[in-house]
This record gives C-alpha cells, structure tokens and sequence, in this order.
C-alpha cells in the first residue's frame, strides 16, 4: 500500500512537470502582446460597431416624415388648399380652404379610407367648418391621431 | 465504580511480550497509517492541484484561440476601409456638437429642395446639467428649429433631403402657416467613450451584411452631400458650406487590458 502510494506521488510530480500550461501561458503572452500592437484598429472598429447600433437605432426610431405628408397631401383635390399644418410624433392638425363643399367632403372622404385601411391615422376628428363670407371659402380644420 | 478506577501496571517484561506477540500486525498497521497519512497529505493535494491545472490549460486554450481568432481578424482587417467607416460613421454620427456640420446639412438640404432658409435657432439642452446635453434616446443630440420660405410640399420636400444628409437627424416637428414652415429636428452625436476596454474572452464579429449596407448608405449619402456642396459653391449661398465640417476622429482612447507589445 505504501509502494502504491509512493508510486502515485512520483506519477503525479511526472504528470505536473510534462503539463503543457506553462508553454500556454507563455503562448497567450505571446499573444496578447501581438493582439496589444493591433490595439489602434481593435479600438476603431469597437467605435465603428457602436456607432453603426446608434444609427440603425436612430434611424429605425425615425418617423417617416416625408411619406407620411405625402399621402395627406395627395388626398387633397386640386381644388384644396392647405392654409395650416402641424405634425408631430401623435398628432395632425391641418386647415385646409376650399369654394367647394363637394372637395371638402372628397377628402374627408379620403382621410377616412386612410384610418379604415390604418396606414396613417388611427383617428381623424372634424374639429370645425366654417364659411369665411368675404372670400366666400370654406375652411375645414381636423385632427388625426397618427399611428 | 471500582473498575473505571483501576489502575493497570504493564512491566517491560510483558510489554516485551506483547510486541514479541504482535510484531508483524503492528508493522502493517503502522504501514497502513503512514499510507493514508501520505495519501491525504501529499498525494490528494497534489491531485487537486492537477485537477486544477487540467482545468487552467483548458481555459488557457480557449483563450488562446479566442485570442489567435481576433489576431487573425484585426491583422486581416484593411486599415483604410476601417479609417473609411470610421470616417463615414463618425460623419453620420459625430463625436461633439457639429454646429458647423449640422449648418451645412440644413444648407445642402434646403438647397436640394429648392427652399430657402430663413431663421435657426440651436436649443443645446440645459447647461445646469453636468452634461449639459439634450438625451433623445439615449443619444445626445442638438435641437435646431428652422424655418424655411415654402409651403408644407417644399417643407416635405426639404425633410426628405434633410433625412439623407449628414449628420444623421430626426424631425420632430412641422408647423407649416401659409409660405412659412417651421421643422424642429434633432441631430445626433456621440461622443468617443473615454477609455475602451478590450474583452479577449470574446471573439471579435465582423459587421453584419446590415451594417456593410447602412454604412454603403451612410457613404452615399455623405457623397451626395459632398456633389451638393460643390454645385452649391456660388456666392448666393446663404449658409455658405464647406465640403467636410465633420471632426475627424484621428485617435481613439484606447486602455487594452493585454500587456504592452514586447519589442522583437
């Protein structure tokens, strides 16, 4: 029992003296110290990398503006003009002047297909008509809830 | 009672006696009891700390190949398309307030729509603060109310040019009354994180084909900016913008937690 023991000492003391891991630590020395002179381009790309995840975030957080007063004002009949606009992140406000009753209805008309098919508006409310007697024009002010 | 205190008197002679009797079961147990004793002194130790060991090189090999991996991929990187995307990047989102490059992407926008600009106001943010930056998700940003001469299809026209200029911004509002719009738009910045540390545990991931295509974007648009500028080079411009206002970024901050490069 006592040789079996003695044996296992020697054949541990063996196996800790041929272990690889010193030569490793030697290698990943090596290692971080060639990786350490490429330390200026690991560092820009790093910066590249954050920037490109602020930009693809601002640029997915970003209201399409442009596609979104387009389609309102290619409802507008020719014969509509838009004297007041405002839109923000929520909300649309617009007056808009016309002689004609018929148009105004046309694009109320057309606004309401907007929020039946949800591509703009989830709500449009008719805040006012009124006539302006001198220029003999209406003038029809709505608010939308946007999408 | 009597017997727990009796005392027993063993003279050599039977002291003799019994090591002559025992002799050869007393050595084994001696044996025996220098065996464990080794076995639990020495030899289990001397176990563990092969164990661990075992366990070292194991980790010390992954580490080595994460580490041959980014050496790899940064000695293969081309160091001028990274100073490009660096440059593009850093163009889209700059390192400070670009007053100067925020001026000339509102010049070059409004020039593309055919509008004409009339006041700006910058809104910084609150300078009580210690950053004294206005935060729009989680990004800094500047806020720049404009007005511009057109209605709202001049205004939609001039936020459509003003969405692919550089540096990158936001819309936040249109007011348009009669021939006057008023566009409340923020425009990012980021400024460079003062130390950067490297995780060597991690294998360093090239762009996504996403990322290749937004910054193919982000390069045309920057281009476009710059065909803009020289065509609108004449002395009716009102912002009169130079081709390149963005900082360049030069030096990165760079704190590596590797050990600084042996000289061969």
């Amino acid at each position: 029992m006592l040789g079996v023991v003695g044996l296992s000492m020697i054949i541990v003391v063996v196996l800790k003296f041929i272990s690889p891991l010193p030569s490793l630590q030697a290698q990943e020395q090596d290692l971080q110290g060639r990786l350490a002179r490429l330390d200026s381009k690991r560092g820009k790309f790093l910066i590249v990398s954050d920037r490109i995840k602020n930009i693809s975030s601002i640029l997915s957080g970003r209201i399409d503006y442009f596609q979104k007063i387009d389609t309102i004002v290619n409802q507008l009949p020719t014969d509509i003009a838009i004297s007041s606009f405002s839109i923000d992140k929520a909300n649309l406000q617009m007056t808009v002047r016309s002689s004609s009753l018929t148009s105004l209805n046309t694009f109320i008309d057309r606004l309401l297909e907007l929020t039946g098919e949800k591509k703009i508006f989830t709500k449009v409310i008719l805040n006012s008509l009124s006539l302006d007697t001198k220029t003999n024009k209406y003038s029809l002010s709505i608010e939308g809830n946007l999408l | 009672m009597n017997d727990k205190n009796k005392k027993v008197n063993i003279d050599n002679v039977s002291f003799k006696l019994i090591y002559q009797r025992n002799k050869d079961f007393l050595l084994s147990v001696v044996a025996i009891f220098l065996s464990v004793f080794l076995f639990f002194q020495f030899v289990l130790p001397q176990i563990s700390e092969l164990q661990a060991m075992s366990e070292e090189e194991k980790a010390v090999k992954e580490r080595i190949e994460v580490l041959n991996y980014n050496f790899q991929f940064f000695n293969q990187m081309d160091s001028q398309n990274l100073d490009q995307d660096l440059l593009t990047a850093s163009s889209a989102l700059p390192i400070q307030k670009d007053f100067a490059g925020v001026l000339v992407a509102v010049s070059q926008a409004a020039g593309a729509a055919g509008v004409g600009l009339d006041d700006f106001s910058f809104r910084v943010g609150d300078l009580s603060t210690p950053s004294g930056t206005l935060v729009v998700n989680q990004v800094p940003a500047i806020e720049i109310e404009l007005t511009i001469r057109g209605d709202i299809v001049k205004a939609k026209g001039f936020i459509q040019k003003l969405s692919q200029a550089l540096p990158l911004s936001d819309v936040v509002i249109v007011q348009t009354s009669g021939q006057t719009s008023t566009i409340a738009t923020n425009f990012y910045y980021r400024p460079f994180p003062p130390l950067i540390k490297f995780d060597d545990k991690i294998k360093s991931r090239d762009l996504t084909p996403t990322d290749r295509d937004l910054l193919t974007k982000l390069m045309q648009w920057r281009d476009n900016a710059l065909v803009v500028s020289v065509n609108q080079a004449t002395p009716s411009s009102q912002l009169t913008p130079t081709p390149t206002a963005t900082p360049t970024p030069t030096t990165v901050p760079v704190v590596s937690n590797t050990p600084a490069p042996t000289q061969p």
